[in-house]
């Protein structure tokens, strides 16, 4: 067999490896109450929160309790403008505490052929297709009650939700690092993802309606640049000032990159899950 | 060690061929999975390993039958003994270079026959065994080959496996291996599943 015989039949495994632990996650999850459900449910629990805490706001506010409030009405409905920004960020939350906190699901490493970054990537392509089902589901939803069907760069979309799902991968893992050092820091990082970077992500705010002087301080956040373009992928009209694909693609593949350096080197501290 | 639950004091293992995981095991299988969740898994990680496989996978399922073991049998619903038999069974359909046993006993038992055949049938090419358990039917009945490795790991015997017998209760001790216990060690117990406290952890710290 040459080498690229070896190559091919190697990546192949690779593939089937990672979609078999994709589909051990939701078949263990499937003999639980909601079936192969549980996934999707648990997602549209904390999107249904988000949007009735937005709704709420807007209401108590008095203003129009439907509608996003403010300029992005012009653009959005407040259901689409939510979810979008919720479908990203929260990928990108679930997927980088999942690498930071350390693999839980341990046991198909029994299985030599396994290796921890397999299950990651296996539970990770969870979140993207359960978040994604529900983004798509939530703006099929709008779109047939509102008759107003939208989607003007398909493809830009599913580069986003690809790439944002590379970014915390990367994040997630080169943070298992640097929590190695002092667990304080890993413990500062996972409330930082959690609310910090959740906050700055654009889920409740586009970046057009913050004033340019102030907007450097929420733009380093790559995530936000996933969130606004995927925003601008369904409507090329949505303003999108200080945000760049570029950006995004250079944050992914640095965090990624190195993020592979240091698996290389210390797999096993991946293993180590923190319990607090 | 070859199964790679267990990492080497000093060096490296180099492996030539597919080395299975433990016959007999649970291994890496959640118990919440039912029977065709685990086999669909292993036959997309073990699929190689099941282009030349003697054991069919419909004669599988028939043999899973004897016991009662259906497809969509949640595995801990299972009893302790269609366990064992799932186990073995499934750690058999896949043809391996080298198969690991520490614990022959169910293999052994009458229970087994039908999935102790298939074995036989895999063996009955190129494939490999490696046992380090003391029951001694077991050993006459599979084993042409012994080794005894001394407390460092170093090769102090290697020949047939009467002669390695012969050797060892002369050289080493005066009590027959046959009389002592399988080691009862276990391997791998620090890969549980931690799911539960992980969607936890997610649900209830934003």
């Amino acid at each position: 067999m040459n080498f690229l015989q070896r190559l091919a039949s190697g990546t192949k495994r690779q593939f089937q490896i990672i979609f078999a632990l994709m589909a051990y996650d939701k078949d263990v999850k499937s003999t639980g109450t909601f079936g192969n459900w549980q996934s999707l449910i648990d997602a549209a629990q904390l999107m249904a929160f988000f949007l009735l805490m937005r709704i709420g706001f807007s209401f108590l506010r008095g203003t129009n309790r439907f509608e996003a409030g403010g300029t992005t009405d012009i653009y959005f409905n407040i259901v689409v403008f939510m979810a979008t920004g919720f479908s990203i960020a929260f990928l990108f939350r679930n997927v980088a505490i999942k690498a930071l906190s350390g693999i839980k699901m341990k046991a198909p490493l029994y299985y030599s052929r396994i290796k921890p970054l397999d299950i990651l990537l296996g539970t990770s392509l969870n979140d993207l297709q359960a978040l994604g089902t529900l983004s798509f589901l939530v703006l099929s939803l709008v779109w047939l009650f509102t008759w107003s069907f939208r989607m003007d760069s398909p493809g830009l979309a599913l580069g986003v939700y690809l790439l944002t799902n590379l970014l915390a991968i990367g994040f997630g893992i080169c943070v298992v690092f640097l929590g190695k050092l002092n667990k304080h820091i890993k413990k500062i990082i996972k409330k930082l993802i959690q609310r910090l970077i959740i906050f700055t992500s654009g889920i409740f705010f586009a970046t057009f309606e913050i004033p340019s002087y102030i907007r450097h301080f929420i733009t380093w956040n790559p995530v936000l640049h996933g969130v606004e373009l995927f925003r601008y992928s369904i409507n090329n009209d949505y303003p999108i000032p200080d945000i760049s694909l570029s950006y995004l693609v250079y944050c992914t593949m640095i965090t990624l990159g190195f993020s592979l350096l240091l698996y290389r080197t210390n797999e096993a501290l991946l293993l180590e899950s923190d319990e607090d | 060690m070859l199964a790679e639950l267990v990492q080497p004091f000093k060096g490296e293992v180099e492996k030539f061929g597919v080395v299975g995981w433990p016959l007999g095991v649970q291994g890496g299988l959640s118990t919440k999975l039912r029977v065709f969740h685990a086999i669909d898994f292993l036959r997309e990680v073990y699929g190689d390993c099941l282009i030349h496989s003697r054991f069919p996978i419909e004669e599988f399922w028939q043999v899973l039958a004897i016991q009662s073991i259906e497809q969509r049998s949640i595995i801990n619903d299972l009893s302790k003994t269609q366990k064992d038999f799932f186990y073995h069974a499934l750690s058999v359909l896949f043809l391996f270079d080298v198969y690991l046993i520490s614990d022959p006993k169910f293999l052994m038992s009458k229970l087994a026959k039908p999935i102790k055949e298939f074995f036989h049938l895999q063996l009955s090419g190129s494939p490999s065994l490696l046992t380090t358990t003391a029951n001694d039917r077991f050993r006459r009945e599979f084993c042409n080959k012994g080794l005894v490795i001394g407390a460092m790991g170093e090769i102090l015997f290697s020949g047939s496996y009467q002669d390695a017998i012969e050797w060892y209760n002369t050289n080493l001790t005066n009590k027959p291996m046959a009389d002592q216990d399988d080691s009862q060690f276990v391997i791998g117990s620090n890969l549980q599943d931690n799911v539960t406290t992980d969607e936890a952890n997610q649900d209830d710290d934003f």
